[in-house]
């Protein structure tokens, strides 16, 4: 098969992959080609019509197709980059070759120098959490919905219940509200809500729409079209307490679950991934375990401000263009330690003399705790699993490292 | 005492609002930024948002994402979506194009926030 030589080929055009191109092109890769599966580039950020993206990044509240095309906009500055949609990567090897089908039937082959992974993550689907009852019509994930809402003007049902209480499931509570669908209550699993409090203040509260914590789904009723569930309180350690049942009738059944990063093709490429983000092991510059291939954005850890995605995707951008350059960048590297009360961090590997910005996670609520990173010390008054702690380490601070970075939640009290 | 949620930016601080025996005049605390204590004064007159939607384009299968170019009060949200189901874009339309003026009789503007030519 014929193979097509590029220098830096990203897979994704959503916002990732855009800001990755951007920040390669200014740093001087002569030869950029994106390929996306979808018609436009711009990613899930199309659907998402609400505002509030981009207060950080451009000091202003845009919504989802307004950021985008603010990214879309910049490329016309920039020739070195050229966009296919409509093109399905289908593999990648380690060897960096991709095999791409365009348009309906033509499978390209393409050797890249370099290769940028920016495929974002999709919706757990029902089959993941596993609710029992039969499987009638009117269940659908949360992006689904918005997706044939915002993109098509499809309404999915009449009465609605949610399922999960992250932030894609309470906007869409607002939005189907809006357009004239009860939404009879959300639901929680857990004893807090793991969306973002603006969005329980103006997606929930300003409609009344009902939140019910550690609360589920123990059946799902109806033959052909869903009718309703049974839902029922849930003890600390998450079990049902089925005595305590009640039904709620509804014809449509809307799972927000959780968000995965897509990451079969960076298998394929025979990429490392991390067990606690399910995305690649990085290091500062985004670098994945196979040299040449980077990854950024959701396909790297499901982040909660796509702000965050464009800033991390362009060093990826940048690193990516210095490798296709032939500069070595720093070869020594920090590895980073969970501590207590940290599920995930992000890069897991810190450049010795880069400076770096850590996205951290945390397993569980608190209040009145410190985030500890060696000597450095920083008070936080509410952590959730739901926001991400941001915190740089200066070339200054990574001084004091010696083999590797623990990060940890301590309570204050017990800081000496 | 009314505690509220500050909407403004994804921090979300929990402000205290306490009432003055003065009207219209508050003690407010816990915001982070002076836009908290804007935005809890707005919120205890008249609270406000911004409101998006889509609306349908002439002879297109897809619709065209809008919102109103200032916040509108909270309780002519229902109002303004009755207008914006009427909308029918005629192509081409310009992200930023007015589509709509005095929304719900606001005199807030619908604007585009997508271009589709
Ligand atoms: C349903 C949903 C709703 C969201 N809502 C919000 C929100 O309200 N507010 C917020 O701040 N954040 C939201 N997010 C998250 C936010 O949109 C992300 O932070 C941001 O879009 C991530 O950018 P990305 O480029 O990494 O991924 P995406 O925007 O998902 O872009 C990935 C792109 O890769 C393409 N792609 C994937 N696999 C392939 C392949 N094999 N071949 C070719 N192309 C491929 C996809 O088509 C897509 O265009 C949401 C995410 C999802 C999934
Ligand atoms: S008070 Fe300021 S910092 Fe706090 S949520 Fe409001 S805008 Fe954000």
């Amino acid at each position: 098969m014929h193979e097509i030589p590029i220098d830096l080929l990203i897979i994704g055009a959503g916002p990732a992959g855009l800001a990755a191109a951007i920040g390669a092109a200014e740093a001087g890769v002569k030869e950029i080609l994106l390929l996306d599966r979808q018609d436009e580039p711009g990613g899930i950020l199309q659907q998402c019509i609400h505002n509030g993206f981009g207060l950080k990044y451009f000091k202003e509240e845009l919504t989802g197709p307004e950021y985008a095309q603010r990214f879309i906009d910049q490329l016309d500055v920039y020739p070195q980059i050229n966009i296919k949609t409509e093109s399905m990567v289908t593999k990648i090897t380690p060897d960096r070759k991709v095999y791409a089908l365009n348009g309906r039937s033509k499978l390209n082959c393409y050797q890249a120098k370099a290769i940028i992974l920016a495929m974002g993550c999709r919706e757990r689907p029902r089959g993941a959490i596993n609710i029992p009852g039969s499987r009638p019509s009117g269940i659908y994930t949360a992006g689904t919905v918005q997706h044939l809402m915002n993109i098509y003007g499809l309404s999915p049902g009449k009465e609605a219940i949610i399922l999960g209480s992250g932030d894609i499931g309470l906007i869409m509570a607002r939005r189907l509200t809006l357009e004239g669908i009860k939404v009879k209550a959300v639901l929680e699993r857990l004893p807090y809500s793991t969306g973002l409090n603006r969005n329980i203040v103006q997606c929930l509260e300003d409609f009344k729409i009902p939140l019910y914590l550690s609360h589920t789904i123990i059946e799902i009723i109806g033959k052909k079209r869903i009718t309703g569930v049974q839902i029922a309180p849930v003890t600390t350690d998450l079990q049902p307490v089925y005595n305590k049942a009640f039904l709620l009738p509804c014809d449509t059944l809307i799972l927000s679950v959780g968000l995965i990063p897509e990451n079969e093709l960076s298998l394929m490429a025979g990429v490392k991934l991390d067990p606690n983000t399910c995305g690649p092991l990085v290091n500062s510059f985004y670098e994945t375990s196979v040299p040449g291939i980077f990854a950024c954005g959701n396909v790297a850890h499901v982040h909660d401000l796509v702000d965050d995605v464009s800033i991390e995707s362009k060093v990826a951008g940048q690193a990516a263009a210095a490798y296709i350059q032939g500069d070595k960048f720093s070869s020594s590297f920090f590895k980073v330690n969970l501590g207590r009360n940290i599920r995930s961090v992000i890069p897991q590997y810190v450049a010795t003399n880069q400076p770096t910005t850590l996205y951290i996670r945390t397993h569980f609520p608190e209040k009145g705790v410190s985030l500890k990173i060696g000597k450095n010390r920083i008070q936080q008054r509410v952590v959730t699993p739901g926001e991400t702690i941001r915190y740089t380490l200066s070339p200054e601070k990574l001084k004091e490292f010696t083999n590797s970075i623990t990060v940890s939640l301590e309570e204050e009290t017990k800081i000496d | 005492m009314t505690e509220l949620t500050c909407i403004i930016c994804p921090i979300g601080c929990r402000i205290n609002v306490i009432e003055k025996t003065k009207a219209n005049s508050w003690i407010i605390e816990g915001n982070n930024c002076p836009r908290g204590a804007e935005y809890a004064k707005k919120e205890m007159v008249t609270p406000q948002r911004i409101l998006t939607a889509v609306v349908q384009v002439e002879k297109r299968p897809r619709m065209l994402p809008v919102k109103s170019e200032q916040p509108l009060p909270k309780e002519k949200l229902f109002l303004a979506m009755q207008e914006i189901k009427e909308i029918l874009a005629k192509p081409p339309i310009k992200s930023g194009e007015i589509l709509k003026s005095n929304l719900a009789n606001t005199g807030v503007n619908l604007v585009a926030t997508k271009t589709y030519l």
